[in-house]
């Protein structure tokens, strides 16, 4: 129990640094098509025990926003982004759950669950997240072929980059 | 009622989830209207601190790009002392000091945290209110404008980036004067649009845009950048001219703050003019 919380604190420290100090300079797009973000710090919120409380969850994935939108200088985008995707996940690990069921103490990771199914999840939680997000950063649907260029590029890169993380680091749980 | 209760127990996550989400969507909405104070002084001091010293790390890359870039500036700054120029006065009957009054100082600043890839961009600086630095001065960098202070803080400054969605500053063309509102509205960080040049104004792609100097932030003349490309918006009777920013905010080092040692004297003169 206790390594599981020491695993998820290093990996919270560990992904927030990458994040903040490498991935938010990246500028991938160059000046001419700058819609491409890369984000990998929502893997955190993915990885978590599949019978974590609720709660918890809701505020483990607000403080995370919080922390991230503290080094982008944008109060409130990705707290509100997390919280969604804290919240809708159960939903999705119901609408995916496996015929035996799951293991409930066990974490949805590709170690448990397998590479297919993993990266399945991983597509599903990290659209929702990124769609919501640009939609608040734009916080107006006027701008939805901007929200959804943006959403498309950087799901794809970031999507990428999470999928390297969890093949090289292979999180049990 | 107690049915009420129950449900509410049961249910606890999602008023949990909708008080959260409400909460990031307030901060959202009080960011957008206008830089919120009480976040910027709170986490200025742990996101700051730390930005400040990745920065130093970062800066060995670019230090030989920024050396030449400050000799040009001193050869520029060179060109302008007295000693350089030709001496045409002959006669001097009296001298006033008071001709040439200082009106701009300007404070050089490093630049600890800045982002382009966003929809309402800012930019942090290492100087604060310790430095006399006072919100709504401009900040230009060595190519030309690059944004007006609105938040201070003891030790750090926040800056509206010229790729900030509530940017409107006052340009002009320089051949002629003729003058507008520059904003971004692409996301291209290269480009904003100067809106406003009336239709009867003779412009060309090419031609250098300035600060008009009308506002009380920036002096008139600092270099914007050149004309890219012009149109008429239909049923308007104004340009709408892209233009292609000098600076390139995305490798931004130092900038220099822009302070107004005459702004109280116009804001009184303008309070009496709103009073009357």
């Amino acid at each position: 129990m206790s390594s599981l919380i020491l695993n998820n604190i290093f990996r919270f420290v560990v992904l927030v640094l990458i994040q903040v100090l490498l991935l938010k300079d990246l500028e991938l797009g160059g000046t001419n098509f700058n819609y491409i973000q890369v984000y990998v710090y929502p893997v955190l919120l993915f990885l978590l025990p599949v019978n974590i409380n609720r709660s918890y969850l809701l505020l483990y994935g607000f403080f995370l926003g919080l922390v991230i939108d503290m080094f982008y200088g944008s109060p409130g985008m990705h707290a509100s982004a997390c919280v969604f995707v804290a919240y809708v996940r159960q939903v999705i690990l119901r609408g995916l759950e496996p015929r035996g069921g799951y293991n409930e103490s066990y974490s949805p990771t590709k170690y448990r669950m397998g590479v297919t199914w993993f990266l399945r999840y991983m597509a599903i939680m990290l659209g929702i997240h990124l769609f919501f997000f640009f939609s608040v950063e734009a916080f107006s649907f006027a701008y939805l072929q901007s929200i959804l260029l943006k959403t498309i590029s950087s799901f794809i890169i970031s999507f990428i980059v999470i999928g390297i993380y969890v093949f090289i680091s292979n999180p049990k749980d | 009622m107690r049915d009420l209760i129950n449900y509410i127990v049961k249910n606890n996550s999602l008023f949990l989830f909708l008080l959260l989400e409400g909460i990031a969507l307030y901060l959202v909405v009080q960011y957008n209207r206008h830089p919120n104070q009480i976040w910027f002084s709170t986490t200025g001091v742990f996101s700051g601190a730390l930005m400040e010293k990745y920065d130093e790390a970062k800066q060995f890359v670019y230090l030989s790009e920024v050396a030449k870039e400050l000799a040009d500036n001193n050869a520029k700054l060179y060109e302008k002392l007295d000693a350089s120029r030709f001496d045409n006065l002959v006669v001097i009957d009296s001298a006033n000091v008071d001709v040439f009054k200082q009106q701009y100082t300007f404070m050089s600043a490093k630049v600890v945290d800045n982002s382009i890839n966003l929809n309402n961009n800012t930019i942090r600086l290492n100087r604060g209110r310790k430095h006399g630095i006072k919100p709504h001065s401009g900040v230009i960098g060595n190519n030309g404008i690059v944004g007006i202070i609105t938040d201070v803080s003891e030790n750090y400054s926040i800056a509206l980036s010229l790729l900030h969605r509530q940017t409107n500053i006052s340009c002009a063309l320089s051949k002629n004067g003729y003058f507008g509102a520059l904003r971004w509205e692409s996301n291209n960080p290269q480009k904003m649009i100067l809106n406003d040049i009336p239709k009867h104004a003779d412009v060309a792609v090419g031609d250098s845009i300035v600060t008009s100097g009308y506002s009380d932030m920036f002096p008139g003349g600092v270099y914007v950048g050149a004309i890219d490309s012009i149109w008429v918006r239909p049923g308007s009777g104004a340009y709408k001219i892209q233009v292609h920013l000098s600076n390139d905010l995305s490798r931004l080092q130092y900038a220099y703050i822009v302070s107004n040692l005459m702004k109280e004297e116009i804001e009184t003169l303008e309070a009496q003019v709103s009073d009357e």
